[in-house]
């Protein structure tokens, strides 16, 4: 965890450091005080992570998008909007039968909707001349998944002290709920006319999940869309294109 | 002019820097965020088995842990057997596939009379190659040895306790519960959790007592307490 962490101070660090804007802001006061406005456009994105992670791996497929507004270059309300899918079932699993033997052709299937919303805060030297411009931010969001579908079968009881008294578990279907909260940090930097690309670092954490409660079973989810693996799910990163309307 | 120019190209080379800046600060982002991507975790890190912690006491002092001469238990339509449970707190598998588990409890009493078991070792070339045990009169023959144990029939068990061996007190202890099944995780698949609804001996070898009636995978936590009659 540690090293999460110094890994994620120094990409703040280094973002922020490595860029020209934010470099200058000790020597000058933002450009053009005068010129500012209040509302300066509205970039529309699209998170290239996703369809890169399911070009890694085909167990998985998402998209995202998201609407971030700009206020005086400062503030940027943002809400986002995505969906994902995975299959998070191992090939086999030997844990929950302990004969040695793994079961196979178990399922575990995860998908659903997802809605996060919140605000990023420009930290660099703003410059009011322009509509578009680089900007290096830190924020937040609050995340849900309101009604994930989840399917799982094929498991088994571990009953191996008592042999062949291990019994397949019923296939458990249903929906859920899961929300969080994230703490980010990113840059977004025009690269042509209105066409800007963008980086962000998440820290996700504060992960409640609804657990279903059917017959004699008990359901917690350990994928959720949004959000990831339960335990690898904590840092996320969006690579983003986006398109600046003003 | 010749000063505008250089103004200019001064700007020009600024701005192209800045762009590059940008374009390389991606890049490294990139590079540093690919080492974000963890692998998939195809292994089941959580602890997976439920086990119902049992201590027992004396039944004239509550408070003095039970200690055991010997006692071993054996859960019915298993083969395994838990022995060296002496120091009377121990844990206890529960049958997730089923509403109730039964043990074999099998201890020496405290007033206990040895059993006349005679041996006869079995030489062959001044070598000790086998030993013959005669019971009321007759050879048996031994069929297992757990610790301190021996099995000379499936109902014939005998402890070796201080030099000779002990007919041990047998009951049977019944658990009833309900199972529950937890799905934890796609690797580590389901896992049981109990609701006990009743522990009882068949022969009232102790008092019991369920003091937590959810048996889950928490670690060395007790769930029912035996106040042993004085045997």
């Amino acid at each position: 965890m540690l090293t999460y962490i110094c890994r994620f101070i120094s990409l703040v660090a280094l973002l922020l450091l490595a860029n020209p804007a934010f470099a200058g802001k000790k020597s000058k006061k933002s450009a053009g005080e005068e010129q500012k406005q209040f509302f300066y456009g509205v970039y529309l994105d699209y998170d290239l992570a996703d369809p890169l992670m399911g070009a890694i791996d085909n167990r998985r497929f998402g998209m995202n998008s998201s609407v971030v507004l700009d206020f005086q270059h400062l503030f940027y309300p943002a809400f986002e909007l995505g969906y994902a899918t995975y299959d998070a079932s191992s090939d086999y699993i030997y844990d929950n039968t302990g004969t040695g033997t793994p079961t196979e052709n178990v399922k575990y299937e995860v998908n659903g909707t997802y809605y996060k919303v919140g605000l990023n805060i420009n930290l660099l030297a703003k410059d009011y001349t322009k509509k578009l411009a680089p900007y290096g931010y830190v924020g937040f969001r609050y995340a849900i998944a309101p009604r994930f579908e989840y399917e799982i079968s094929g498991y088994k009881t571990d009953a191996s002290l008592w042999k062949a008294d291990s019994d397949y578990i019923p296939e458990q279907k249903g929906n859920t709920k899961a929300q969080w909260g994230e703490f980010l940090a990113g840059v977004n930097t025009p690269i042509f006319k209105g066409f800007c690309m963008g980086v962000e670092l998440r820290y996700k954490g504060f992960l409640t999940i609804k657990t279903v409660e059917e017959d004699n079973c008990s359901i917690n989810q350990s994928y959720v869309p949004g959000y990831g693996d339960y335990e690898d799910g904590t840092w996320g990163f969006r690579y983003t294109i986006s398109y600046f309307f003003h | 002019m010749q000063m505008t120019n250089v103004k200019q190209r001064a700007l020009k080379s600024s701005r192209t820097f800045k762009s590059l800046g940008m374009w390389l600060m991606l890049l490294f982002s990139l590079c540093v965020g690919e080492t974000f991507i963890s692998c998939e975790n195809e292994h089941c890190d959580e602890p997976m088995y439920s086990s119902m912690g049992i201590s027992c006491f004396s039944e004239i002092n509550p408070t003095d842990k039970y200690t055991f001469l010997a006692l071993s238990l054996l859960p019915m339509g298993a083969d395994t057997i838990y022995t060296g449970l002496e120091n009377g707190v121990f844990y206890l598998p529960l049958n997730p596939s089923a509403t109730e588990t039964k043990y074999v409890w099998c201890m020496i009493p405290r007033i206990y009379e040895y059993v006349g078991v005679s041996l006869d070792t079995v030489w062959q070339d001044s070598v000790a190659v086998d030993i013959k045990y005669c019971m009321d009169g007759k050879s048996v023959s031994l069929k297992k040895k757990e610790r301190d144990l021996f099995y000379f029939s499936d109902s014939t068990m005998l402890y070796f306790y201080a030099g000779g061996f002990v007919r041990p007190m047998i009951d049977t202890l019944t658990i009833s519960y309900d199972p529950i099944h937890e799905f934890v995780s796609g690797e580590c698949g389901y896992r049981t959790i109990y609701e006990l609804k009743n522990v009882a001996f068949s022969k009232g070898t102790g008092d019991l007592l369920i003091e937590n009636d959810r048996v889950t995978n928490k670690f060395k936590e007790n769930h029912v307490n035996i106040y042993m009659s004085v045997y």
